[in-house]
């Protein structure tokens, strides 16, 4: 393993509209904002802690914590999408941290986010990193839930040490490549805040879907986009990655083999060399 | 860039024994050898498959355009006694053998796609790393009826190329045709009617390409697959069937973008072809 793994940069706080939301910041230059996906104990720096150094190279990378997670504000959803919440959350975030334009790298539920962050503040945004995003609908080749979506609730419900090991299994490849060490960390962080776990759980429940099927806007998204797929995604079918990749005016599809739903994990050099690139145009 | 610009056709034009087929090639650069293998389309070769990449590619590696057999000024060649991307897998290794190449790293596009991996099939130790872009030898579709429209306008090009013809083929064959002028078009079509003997070996040809999906699993080397997204000569999930049949493959997929990516899009095919071969 040749990639840099740093420990996280200080902890900081900005205000973004009601939420106080936690992120770490490193490097200079343009910004570029990496938002991490659900999940529970999920963070910015538990997903992106493989890749941060070698964006904070060439970016100023701000890695936040969604509203809901980490150690970033509650949120109970309850008539608005969470997509829509939490790209109103980044946008205000920005204003606080007086950022005009962005790029954006956004994994699973953080890329629902993205896109609708995409659609709603265009003028916000550069590049877009999708990675396994959320918000394709229905797969038109696997039954939905998948059945890693279906692993969640089980941890939300009866959050152990096994459950959460179950669902962080789903999400990769081969699962020998996550240590146990990385288990208990995530589920120190699951047990740190266990009002996320609560919350999320009664979002759920709210009248409004866990993720906005965005498939009929997609050609609303004007900034130029790469899409990341693991073939083996065991939570965001495949078949979206082909979805976006005819909805979405100028984009472009890599996926990896052998990587399930964390190809930055899982494909780390390949990963960060791909988007670097990306990023430069 | 300089080298890119002084690269020319000619300044870089050579010959080769390949067993009993004498192969044209054009040649540059120094290093690990980079075989690039063109489609299969009437006129092309490799100068005019690969002419925006063969600079960039010449900078790093020793790059070489290989005018398959049948095709630009090798030999003709009829296909009887095997399938099209057999007897050209062959060809190459009997090219790289003359060349006194051991191992090299093959790009191939749509026919040349089928002929690379055939060649990482048959000879797995002449092979570092493999690119396919919109590569043949995919079998059936299981989302289009086949031929394809675009297969179906090459097959009438070969019985009667026209100029009308060649205009009809390249508005499918890339997606934005609009770079194509008629003198482009005149170059193709007196290139095609330059090697009447081509035309005639591949009318008499009884073998074309063959249904490689069963043997994919077998290839060993590191393979990136690039697809065009709005190809019309070889379908999209097909590229889907090479990845998951192949073990260590990845896909890129480029939308707004035919049957032509190295071409269409080589701005971003060649830093990613790159990388992928230096990594």
């Amino acid at each position: 393993m040749t990639q840099t793994i740093t420990g996280a940069p200080e902890s900081r706080y900005a205000q973004a509209g009601s939420f106080k939301l936690h992120y770490h910041e490193g490097g200079s230059g343009h910004p570029l904002l990496m938002l991490h996906g659900a999940g529970p104990g999920a963070n910015g720096w538990g997903n992106y802690n493989r890749n941060f150094a070698a964006f904070a190279a060439k970016y100023r990378t701000i890695v936040p914590d969604h509203p809901g997670f980490g150690q970033s504000d509650p949120v109970v959803i309850t008539d608005e999408p969470r997509d829509v919440v939490h790209a109103r959350a980044f946008k205000d975030m920005l204003d606080t941290l007086d950022i005009e334009r962005t790029h954006i790298v956004a994994h699973s539920m953080g890329g629902g986010v993205a896109l609708r962050f995409a659609i709603e503040y265009p003028e916000r945004l550069d590049r877009l990193v999708l990675i396994c995003p959320s918000g394709g609908g229905r797969s038109i080749m696997q039954p939905t839930p998948s059945e890693g979506g279906k692993s969640l609730a089980p941890v939300l419900r009866d959050p152990t040490v096994d459950t959460l090991r179950r669902f962080v299994h789903f999400l990769v490849y081969d699962p020998a490549t996550v240590p146990e060490e990385l288990i208990e960390r995530r589920y120190k962080a699951m047990m740190d805040r266990p009002e996320h776990l609560e919350n999320f759980l009664k979002s759920m429940s709210a009248p409004v879907p866990v993720a906005s099927d965005l498939s009929l806007r997609l050609q609303e998204v004007q900034a130029s986009t790469l899409l990341l797929w693991g073939r083996d995604d065991r939570f965001a079918p495949l078949d979206h990655g082909l979805k976006f990749v005819w909805g979405i005016p100028d984009a472009r599809l890599h996926i990896f083999s052998k990587s399930g739903h964390w190809p930055q994990y899982e494909h780390t050099l390949a990963f960060n060399q791909l988007v670097l690139n990306f990023l430069a145009g | 860039m300089a080298t890119t610009t002084a690269l020319t056709e000619e300044g870089t034009s050579k010959y080769a024994q390949a067993g009993d087929l004498k192969i044209h090639y054009n040649e540059a650069g120094t290093g690990d050898a980079v075989v690039m293998l063109h489609g299969g389309g009437p006129g092309a070769s490799g100068w005019s498959n690969y002419v925006t990449n063969f600079g960039p590619f010449s900078e790093r590696y020793r790059t070489i355009l290989m005018d398959m057999p049948g095709y630009g000024k090798s030999d003709p060649k009829e296909m009887h006694e095997d399938y099209r991307n057999r007897i050209n897998a062959k060809a190459l290794r009997d090219f790289l053998d003359t060349l006194g190449i051991k191992k090299a790293n093959v790009i191939g596009n749509s026919m040349g796609g089928a002929t690379a991996a055939t060649f990482a099939i048959a000879y797995p130790d002449r092979i570092n790393k493999l690119v396919l872009m919109g590569a043949g030898g995919g079998g059936a579709s299981i989302m289009q009826p086949m031929p394809l429209e675009g297969i179906k306008r090459i097959a009438a090009l070969f019985e009667n190329p026209t100029l009308e013809g060649f205009r009809e083929l390249i508005k499918i064959f890339v997606y934005d045709s609009s770079f194509m002028t008629d003198e482009l078009l005149q170059q193709r079509l007196a290139n095609t009617l330059a090697h009447p003997e081509h035309l005639e070996a591949r009318r008499k040809s009884t073998k074309q390409l063959e249904d490689l999906s069963p043997e994919l699993s077998k290839i060993q080397a590191d393979t990136l697959i690039v697809w065009g997204r709005d190809d019309r000569f070889v379908p999209l999930d097909h590229a889907l069937k090479f990845l998951w049949s192949i073990p260590t493959a990845q896909l890129h997929v480029f939308s707004g973008c035919g049957h032509w990516a190295q071409y269409e899009k080589s701005g971003e095919f060649n830093p990613l072809v790159l990388d992928f071969l230096t990594k």
